[in-house]
């Protein structure tokens, strides 16, 4: 059997040949990454103190597309995942996609410290089609305002539940949506991503499969992760993408209780 | 005379004449208030009294018809004598329509007056069914001094502190003055008595006709889309705007009737958690409504009903209306619950509710969004007691206990589960004869999912079912 040059050739030696190539693109010293920027929209004199030298993954990303104001975020309750999350915390608007093979490994209560929150305000939490019934007594218990919730139960037609996640995440009465859907498809995601950006809501989307280039602002994995020696429930936390940043890692949480 | 030659002057008609002297009759033509009331003594009792529709047919004789109570109508005829000449000529033309009534209702045609310058007294006289007609005040005494006391609206108390004294009829009671009566029995007989002597006012409640809106159109072009249907409904809207805007008046429900061509007719409800009046409201709730019915024949005439009336609070000032939230009168859009119970239906949104039970399978439970919205608007009632649950329960409940394959003695979902924490007893329903004995775990298996299970004692105990008595009944999510 036969190769050509270019099925041979691995994508690591690809991508050094591609830099010896163009030396100035990823690598390069103060003075072009100064040119570059006084290039942009942004002068190179709003950033007089930045000490740029090196690899250009290394800066921050407020100095690489320095026209985004960064989106506000909110605290996660867990020290580590706001470490991890881009931002500090989960996006106060957006699409947050949880995608996780099985169910009862701690996804909830991962946002439980953000229900909470959520739970007071005036706005209302809106719970479409979650797997099963959800436990009044359990979510008081835990915090959560249950006056302020309500629920689109598992029997409704998925073009319904679609349809009324969409206008949730379109009102500005709705301050939570958290929905339960298999899968869904890019196109849907980007339009119910749209519609959060519009009502200015969080929508988190639980999933079995993760969706190839999803548009959420927000992507994770979580997997189950073996109990701490003191008894503690622990989940894996895996980021898969977010939107306007490179970041990626994974983390284990301990969970309360 | 005076009335003639100005009238003339003016050019007016030139037949009025001046009333002779002898129709001056000293009640009739008074300025003084006449209580003509009407007592109908097979309403006691009934369930959903039809006193309204009586009362609208009183309204063909005084627009001043009051309530004093459910099986009680009393009108103040003062103006109407002058067209009926007496009150028996009054009489005489509502008896025909209030027999016709009775009978349309399925009850006796029976029903007892009396007419007198007191409310009270007519009232009074018409309970006990003595069909009088007192025409002066003066005759009020000796006509009521007969009755016993026992028939008076008062307290029982002070009917039995007054038998007591030996005053068992009315008459007693006149006898005695006023001061001296006050000063013993209270304020509530002297006022009371009183009114039966016309001396001053009773106070009633004044009865006024349910407002209603109903209007139809029924166009020359069927209606065969959505689109041609809310053009109409729009019209059908506007109408109601305007009617309500008149009346000062908002509202939070009306229904639509579709009449199709083979005369059947569809209803479609909408409702508002909060009252609105724009027909942009009414019109989006509509359209969503129509995405889900059913439609198969061309639509050939629709009506709008709405009863349900609120008075109209300008901006926030309506009671359901809080702080920082949207006026509730003013409102130009539907609130989210709204337009997803218009398109899912109001059985399909839930509210999550609590309940002090120790089986969690009850202490948790949901409440349709109509319904909620229905209580919380009426009573206030609060959705949860504040209870919480003792030990560890969790986010995800089963709507019912599923029974776990047993593998080595061991329970297993998925993969054989490990206990984590418990046992925690739940013994309950002990006296509805369907009791609950559970020793409730936390479990974990080996995909790490943490599941809520429990041990079912009394099937435990029987040897036929002790294998099968793990049961799983939530999920840690």
């Amino acid at each position: 059997m036969f190769f050509t040059e270019n099925q041979l050739t691995k994508p690591q030696d690809k991508l050094t040949q591609l830099l010896a190539e163009t030396p100035g693109l990823w690598r390069g010293n103060q003075r072009e990454h100064g040119d570059n920027l006084q290039s942009g929209r942004q002068s190179s004199a709003q950033l007089p103190s930045i000490q740029i030298s090196g690899d250009l993954f290394a800066v921050p990303e407020s100095i690489v597309a320095p026209e985004q104001s960064p989106a506000p975020t909110q605290s996660t309750g867990f020290s580590d995942l706001d470490q991890l999350l881009p931002g500090g915390g989960w996006p106060v608007s957006g699409l947050v996609e949880i995608i996780s093979r099985h169910k009862a490994i701690g996804e909830l209560q991962l946002l439980m410290p953000l229900l909470r929150l959520r739970s007071h305000q005036p706005q209302s939490l809106l719970w479409i089609t979650p797997p099963y019934k959800l436990h009044g007594p359990a979510l008081a218990q835990s915090g959560v305002n249950i006056r302020n919730s309500f629920v689109i139960p598992a029997q409704t037609r998925c073009n319904h539940a679609l349809w009324s996640i969409e206008k949730a995440l379109q009102s500005t009465e709705c301050g939570m949506v958290l929905a339960w859907q298999n899968w869904l498809g890019g196109r849907v995601i980007r339009r119910l991503q749209m519609a959060a950006c519009e009502g200015k809501t969080l929508g988190v989307l639980f999933h079995q499969r993760p969706t190839p280039h999803s548009p959420a602002t927000l992507q994770l994995e979580l997997s189950a992760a073996p109990d701490t020696d003191e008894g503690y429930r622990q989940i894996g936390i895996r980021l898969l993408r977010a939107k306007g940043s490179h970041r990626q890692g994974e983390i284990r949480l301990r969970l309360p209780g | 005379m005076t009335a003639n030659r100005r009238a003339l002057k003016q050019g007016g008609a030139p037949f009025l004449r001046a009333i002779p002297h002898s129709f001056h009759k000293p009640v009739l033509l008074t300025n003084k208030p006449f209580w003509y009331a009407l007592h109908f003594p097979l309403l006691n009792g009934h369930v959903h009294t039809p006193i309204d529709e009586l009362a609208t047919i009183c309204l063909s004789v005084s627009d001043h018809v009051y309530l004093p109570g459910h099986d009680t109508l009393v009108i103040d005829i003062r103006g109407s004598l002058r067209l009926f000449g007496s009150p028996r000529g009054l009489s005489r033309t509502l008896r025909p329509k209030l027999e016709d009534k009775l009978r349309q209702l399925d009850l006796a045609p029976l029903y007892t007056e009396a007419a007198s310058p007191s409310a009270s007294a007519s009232v009074l006289l018409a309970r006990l069914g003595r069909t009088v007609l007192i025409q002066q005040k003066d005759g009020l005494r000796s006509e009521l001094g007969g009755l016993a006391i026992d028939f008076l609206a008062v307290d029982k108390k002070i009917k039995k502190r007054l038998a007591s004294c030996g005053l068992h009829y009315l008459r007693d009671l006149w006898r005695l003055p006023s001061a001296a009566l006050r000063l013993r029995f209270g304020r509530e007989l002297s006022d009371y008595l009183s009114e039966l002597q016309g001396e001053i006012k009773t106070s009633m409640p004044r009865w006024h006709e349910p407002l209603v809106f109903n209007r139809n159109i029924s166009p020359e072009a069927h209606a065969e889309t959505p689109s041609d249907i809310l053009w109409l409904a729009r019209q059908l809207l506007e109408q109601l705007v305007t009617f309500l805007r008149q009346h000062h008046k908002t509202t939070d429900h009306l229904h639509f009737n579709l009449t199709d061509i083979k005369l059947q007719t569809q209803t479609i409800e909408l409702s508002t958690r909060k009252p609105a009046r724009e027909s942009s409201v009414w019109l989006m709730l509509l359209e969503l409504k129509l995405q889900k019915a059913v439609i198969t024949c061309s639509i050939t005439s629709i009506h709008l009903i709405c009863s349900n009336f609120l008075d109209y609070l300008p901006g926030g000032a309506h009671p359901s209306c809080k702080a920082g939230k949207q006026a509730g009168s003013d409102k130009t859009t539907p609130t989210l619950l709204e337009l997803l119970s218009a398109r899912l239906g109001e059985e399909a949104i839930f509210s999550i509710h609590q309940q002090e039970d120790h089986d969690p399978v009850i202490a948790g439970y949901y409440k349709a969004y109509g319904h909620t919205y229905a209580l919380m608007s009426h009573s206030e009632s609060p959705r949860s007691c504040g209870f919480l649950p003792t030990g560890t329960q969790p986010c995800l409940l089963l709507p019912a206990p599923v029974p776990l394959a047993i593998q080595q003695q061991r329970p297993v979902y998925l993969s054989p589960l490990l206990l984590v924490r418990g046992p925690e007893r739940v013994e309950t329903r002990w006296w509805t004869g369907q009791d609950i004995q559970r020793d409730y775990y936390v479990a974990r298996n080996l995909q790490g999912m943490r599941l809520w299970i429990f041990r079912d004692l009394k099937r435990s105990r029987e040897p036929e079912t002790a294998k099968s008595c793990w049961f799983l009944q939530g999920l840690f999510a």
